[in-house]
């Protein structure tokens, strides 16, 4: 269905962005209505919608080419909920610019998300470097300059050698038609990707493979990871971590995937191999950490392993002369966890924020018994670490559960290797609840606060939406197994 | 078997009334919470709305029970699985017995817990529980069952902790989750190898659901004829087995339960030992057809875990000091007895025609009853002690508190297995078919020696624990001062006390509500054998051995124990030590190589792999050192490189043929 | 007539005087003479060529040559006499403000 009503919804946060400088001092009031308006606005916006305002012939191949497809409307409603939270959650007198900020981001990452044209793609992915360096830069930790530039290049090289990806395909596309067109639908088919030599096939999935990965993170492409979502304030963080990395992970099942029928057995192991890697090392790494904000960090990095893991599953089809409609229900807890962890992992960087402005510190060994002041956090806490770890009643189970059944025809035993990763996660996220919040209450902390009502009412929130979609999932699970039909069917 | 779908079939009574046998008590848990929490004159009544809760419970559950038809209700989930409620005589019996034990545990702890400021957030916790049981039981689907079983396993984690400000406790409460949680990974790829085994069978099954209950009975014959289907039917049987032992606290997963003793003691009546750990052999029972179809391995693997954790068990059980440990020891090893029996029914497969699902399930119900009544008896101690929980201690109060010694009297017969105590009907035909199986089956006879040393151990363990508390004289102030609690602790303690004595009457009832399961199969109704006499009475000779010794050296104190322990020495050591297990998984796996491979991988993370990308900046920070020398400022050198350059160009262009 | 070669290579050895100059004095003053030197070598160039061909093109090329030739000198003049009110001379090696 055809709809101009696509545009608006894009222009939108870019208005609201505007809105939200000229309010003063009343930024975080009037920029979280209308973060809640837009939540109302985008959720009539059905799969299948599409608009198109330039021929791409006519202008060098670019053309402002949007869809909401059945895997975009999950995400760009999780950018609504996500961004409306954070807002919420957020301390207003942090001034006006960081709202602005964060509408800004939403406009480019919905831009992102509902691009059909690799030219206009490209522009908002790096559209929303933008927003994040400065969100970064000003508000940081103490680290903030080196983490700031650390992010912008590391990100802009994955970016770029994407751009080079990009050009490679155009160019391939006029010298076939004498026609420069860049939309997906044209460019990322079988028919045309079959035109390319092994040699450049390889260079433009390099490219791809790059960026999606960087932006995944996965491991060992991974270490701004960490940096970024310690050093940036609390909603920054639920920010980057909850939203930046599904941009990466929205590259993978749109386009990235779109390769499986012109690549060999290697690149469905490597990216196996990097699946169980970065789960397994990101679980370790987060077992050692000292400071809990990091921890939460590795726990984030590796939940994109299970991401990884869904998409190596789809390469792997092939390779073991099995139907891709095996690989159903892996690649659909794929595309579940990118929705489930970008509700959890609000929850998680909330209690740590609530905890860092209360206590004072985010080092583990300074904290315990914290259930003794602060009881509405170890609610908010138990119920956000046990989500991430996966129980089941809550969104990530879905999407683990999916993942590793669905992955066990394909990788058998290696799957001891996935289990074995989750023991160890279960293990960090019960250590360091016992850790924090159990046990004797520290002394030395004196009295301290509760959580805030801004930070409590947007968690428990957040919480209740996990729990009801881990017990009714269909909703939006059914949307992601139609795409995966879709995707199937090429 | 009746089956429903769709709206229609959800609104017939039977189904309304299973889901709201397990949805009930979990609707409960949010209002108890919250209403405790805002309204402080609430907490008082949180015991009696959660209790009157779980009677309804009970009283939905007998109604099923009368109905006796078998019913299957499901509906579409997610992907193909579907959720939904499988009613027949196996689900039936663990959801009475779960909510008649646990609403009698519930009034016992209405006295027991007492002022305790947190009571609401107790009883919501326990409400909570017990709907998941519930749910556990009466699941139609795996997954479904996955997300109960879970659920009853975070109740745990937070009835442990319950007084989190406890070190022990918080600490015990992690080691039970994160063993379980070992356990539940096995289950998980065990459910993995389930899907992908039935997936391509069951098309012309009324639900494409291959993880679903009827399908998994149904179609595992067909899933056998598959190529390697036995294998991986084994497999999966395997890996649900190690579920299951970490759930039923089997060996090598048993080490989280004498830890989970911190806790509150009814929640160790109602949780580790009538209701969570029973979820383990439920869940083999629940997938017999798959073991009975698959390579014969795995119905070894059941057996002798199984009949070695009973061994194992009762051996840690003789030289623990706390009363609750103990008990712990003695429901690990009981749990060993009922999945022997499951085994047993596996190995024999071949020359028995029926399943041993009755006789398992029989000895977990009057467990259930007689380790409630043990625990509770426990906590009433506890209770007029101030929680003293070193035997040692105790002493003579049958004197002080003769109702409560009465009622572990009874439960200690019971559990030896003391003819005519439900216990005798119950454990000791376990063990005679365990004989039965030996005879055509030379490998069983080491299931069928540690089955019957461990009754041996579990009446020397048993009675250690009752002589020295029940009789000579008290050895603390706290027992020179006890009495009999209130009536609301006694009144559980003699319904149990009853059932214990008279329930081996419905044994041959009980088997033959049974034999509607498998209705067409070879492996229909309970199993019936028989063996020779003085085979049988072996194990009651045992027990009056084992009263007779541990009266020597208990009761009448004329040999002393100290002697003996001096005298093994390091024998006595190792099983006190609890076989050094616990100390390998705990301070060697857990904190040597874990924690050491996670600070390892921390430091290259953070040196190696960004020290990379650092470097990376840094060459780059380098290289521009070195080129902006080039910018020295002196206009000459600037005219001189434009001459160089010109020069360069003209000379590689008159190379290339441009000019 | 002057044979063309003898004027092409005087203009040949200004040029190179004229380019020494440049990358190596150290006043001032000598360096707009060798840049005068320079353009006068090219321009010689130029004639030389023109009259040899008849085309008077290049001697009007010349003649505007040699008047930027002029203005050039007065300006390089102005920027010395402003070198000369900073640093009291004329040297070059004081100009080293855009070092690294």
């Amino acid at each position: 269905m055809e709809s101009f009503y696509l545009m608006i919804l894009l222009i939108l946060p870019l208005i609201f962005s505007i809105i939200s400088l000229l309010s003063g001092k009343y930024s975080k009031v009037i920029s979280s209505i209308l973060a809640g308006l837009f939540i109302i606005i985008v959720l009539p916006f059905l799969p299948v919608i599409n608009y198109t305002l330039f021929n791409p012939e006519t202008l060098y191949g670019i053309s402002i080419n949007l869809e909401i497809s059945y895997l975009s409307y999950p995400l760009v409603l999780l950018t609504s909920i996500v961004i409306f939270i954070a807002m919420i959650y957020q301390d207003g007198s942090i001034g006006k610019s960081y709202f602005s900020y964060l509408f800004f981001l939403e406009f480019s990452l919905i831009g992102v998300f509902m691009s059909q044209n690799l030219i206009l793609f490209y522009i908002f992915w790096e559209l929303v470097l933008i927003p994040s360096y400065f969100m970064i830069l000003r508000w940081g930790g103490p680290k903030k300059d080196y983490t700031a530039l650390k992010f912008l290049i590391y990100t802009h090289v994955g970016s770029v050698l994407m751009l080079v990806s990009i050009f490679i395909l155009g160019y391939n596309y006029y010298s076939l038609t004498g026609y420069f067109n860049f939309n997906i639908g044209t460019l990322i088919t079988n028919q045309f990707l079959s035109n390319l030599s092994p040699l450049l096939m390889f260079l433009v999935m390099m490219g791809f493979f790059l960026a999606f990965f960087i932006k995944l993170p996965t491991v060992p492409f991974h270490t701004w990871a960490p940096d970024v979502y310690v050093e940036s304030q609390t909603t920054s963080s639920m920010v980057f971590s909850g939203l930046l990395s599904k941009m990466g992970a929205f590259g993978l099942f749109s386009i990235f995937v779109r390769f499986v029928p012109f690549s060999g057995p290697d690149v469905g192991y490597f990216l196996l191999s990097l699946a169980l890697l970065s789960i397994v090392y990101a679980a370790f790494a987060a077992l050692a950490q000292k400071d809990l904000k990091r921890m939460v960090a590795y726990s984030s990095i590796g939940h994109m392993g299970f991401i990884t893991l869904a998409i190596s599953i789809v390469f792997l089809a092939p390779v073991l002369n099995l139907p891709v409609s095996d690989a159903y229900l892996a690649l659909e807890g794929g595309m579940f966890m990118m929705f489930a962890h970008g509700l959890i992992v609000p929850i998680l960087f909330g209690s740590v924020g609530s905890i860092e402005r209360s206590t004072g510190t985010r080092a583990i060994r300074d904290m315990g018994g914290l259930t003794k002041m602060m009881p509405n956090l170890a609610f908010v806490m138990v119920a956000g670490f046990l989500a991430s770890l996966g129980l089941p009643g809550m969104a990530g189970f879905v999407a683990e559960f999916s993942v590793v059944v669905g992955s066990w025809y394909f990788i058998t035993y290696l799957s001891f290797i996935v289990i074995f990763g989750l023991v160890v996660v279960a293990s960090y996220h019960i250590w360091a609840l016992q850790r924090t919040l159990f046990g004797p209450y520290n002394e030395y902390l004196g009295k301290i606060g509760d959580m805030l009502p801004r930070e409590f009412w947007p968690m428990i929130v957040l919480v209740l939406v996990v729990i009801v979609v881990g017990i009714f999932p269909s909703p939006v699970y059914s949307m992601f197994s139609h795409y995966a039909q879709f995707i199937g069917g090429m | 078997m009746i089956t429903y779908t769709g709206l229609n079939g959800f609104l017939q009574t039977p189904v309304l009334a299973a889901f709201f046998i397990f949805l009930l008590p979990i609707i409960i848990f949010p209002f108890v919470m919250v209403l405790g929490k805002k309204f402080g004159s609430f907490k008082k009544y949180a015991g009696i709305v959660v209790t009157s809760g779980i009677f309804i419970s009970f009283i939905l559950a007998y109604y099923i029970y009368s109905l006796n038809t078998d019913f299957y209700f499901y509906s579409t989930w997610f992907n193909n699985f579907t959720w939904g409620v499988y009613i027949d005589p196996l689900s039936v019996a663990m959801a009475m017995m779960v909510s008649g034990v646990s609403f009698l545990i519930h009034m016992f702890a209405i006295g027991y817990i007492g002022k305790d400021p947190n009571k609401h957030v107790y009883f919501a916790e326990t409400s909570l529980f017990t709907g998941g049981m519930l749910g556990v039981v009466l699941s139609a689907n795996m997954v479904m069952f996955f997300l109960f079983w879970e659920l009853v396993g975070l109740c745990s984690y937070l009835l442990i902790g319950f007084w989190w400000h406890k070190p022990n406790a918080a600490s015990a409460a992690k080691k039970a989750f994160i063993v379980t949680r070992v356990g539940d990974v096995l289950l998980i790829l065990g459910l993995a190898v389930l899907y992908w085994s039935f997936l391509p069978v069951i098309s012309s099954s009324i639900t494409n659901d291959p993880l679903s209950v009827y399908n998994i009975i149904n179609y595992a014959s067909v899933v056998m004829k598959q190529p390697d289907g036995q294998f991986y039917l084994a497999l999966a049987g395997a890996l649900v087995l190690g579920g299951a032992a970490g759930k039923s606290a089997q060996f090598p997963l048993h080490v989280w339960i004498p830890d989970a003793m911190e806790g509150p003691t009814t929640v160790s009546a109602l949780i580790h030992a009538a209701t969570m750990v029973t979820a383990g052999i439920y869940l083999v029972a629940r997938i017999y057809p798959v073991y009975v179809y698959a390579s014969p391995w795995a119905g070894y693997l059941v057996l002798y875990i199984g009949a070695f954790t009973a061994f194992l068990a009762g051996t840690m059980g003789l030289v623990m000091n706390d009363i609750k440990r103990i008990l712990a020891y003695s429901t690990i090893s009981q749990l060993g007895y009922m999945l022997a029996a499951l085994g047993l029914g596996f190995v024999a497969i071949n020359y028995i025609s029926g399943n041993t699902i009755g006789i398992s399930i029989y000895h977990l119900i009057v467990h259930a009853f007689l380790k409630a009544l043990l625990f509770l008896s426990a906590g009433a101690i506890l209770y007029a002690l101030l929680d003293t929980r070193d035997i040692r201690k105790m002493g003579g109060l049958w004197k002080k508190m003769p109702i409560t010694i009465t009622a572990m009297f009874i439960g200690a017969l019971t559990l030896v297995g003391f003819p005519p105590t439900a216990g005798y009907f119950s454990k000791d035909e376990i063990i005679s078919l365990s004989y039965f199986v030996f005879n055509q089956n030379p490998y069983v006879l080491y299931a069928w020696l540690l089955l019957l040393i461990g009754a041996f151990l579990t009446t020397l363990y048993t009675f250690r624990m009752f002589f020295t508390v029940a009789l000579g004289k008290p050895k603390s102030y706290a027992a020179e001062h006890a009495k009999d609690p209130p009536w609301v602790m006694i009144i559980p303690m003699i319904i149990l006390s009853i059932l214990s004595l008279i329930y081996g009457i419905f044994q041959s009832g009980f088997y033959s509500y049974f034999s509607s399961m498998f209705s067409g199969q070879s492996y229909s109704g309970t199993v019936s054998f028989s063996i020779p006499l003085y085979i049988e009475i072996l194990p009651f000779l045992l027990v009056l051995l084992g009263i007779y010794i541990a009266w020597i050296f208990y009761g009448s104190h004329r040999l002393s124990s100290e002697k003996v322990a001096k005298g093994s020495g390091s024998l006595y050591r190792l099983v006190k030590a609890k076989y050094y297990l616990d100390f390998l998984f705990t301070n060697i796996i857990a904190e040597r190589v874990i924690v050491f491979v996670a600070i390892v991988i921390s430091l290259f993370d953070k040196y190696v792999i960004d020290g990379i990308v650092n470097g990376i900046g840094t060459i780059a920070n380098l290289g521009s050192q070195a080129f902006r020398k080039a910018q020295t400022g002196i206009v000459q050198n600037y005219a001189a490189m434009v001459i160089l350059g010109l020069l360069v160009f003209l000379i590689i262009g008159k190379i290339l043929g441009v000019f | 007539m002057i044979p063309l070669i003898y004027v092409l290579t005087i203009s040949l050895l200004m040029f190179t005087v004229g380019l020494y100059g440049i990358l190596t004095v150290k006043g001032g003053i000598r360096l707009l003479i060798s840049v005068e030197i320079l353009v006068n070598s090219a321009n010689l160039n130029i004639v030389a060529w023109a009259t040899m061909n008849g085309d008077s093109n290049g001697i009007l090329f010349v003649l505007i040559s040699v008047a930027i030739a002029a203005a050039e000198a007065a300006v390089g003049f102005a920027i010395l006499v402003a070198l000369y009110r900073q640093t009291k001379g004329v040297g070059l090696k004081s100009l080293k403000e855009l070092r690294w």
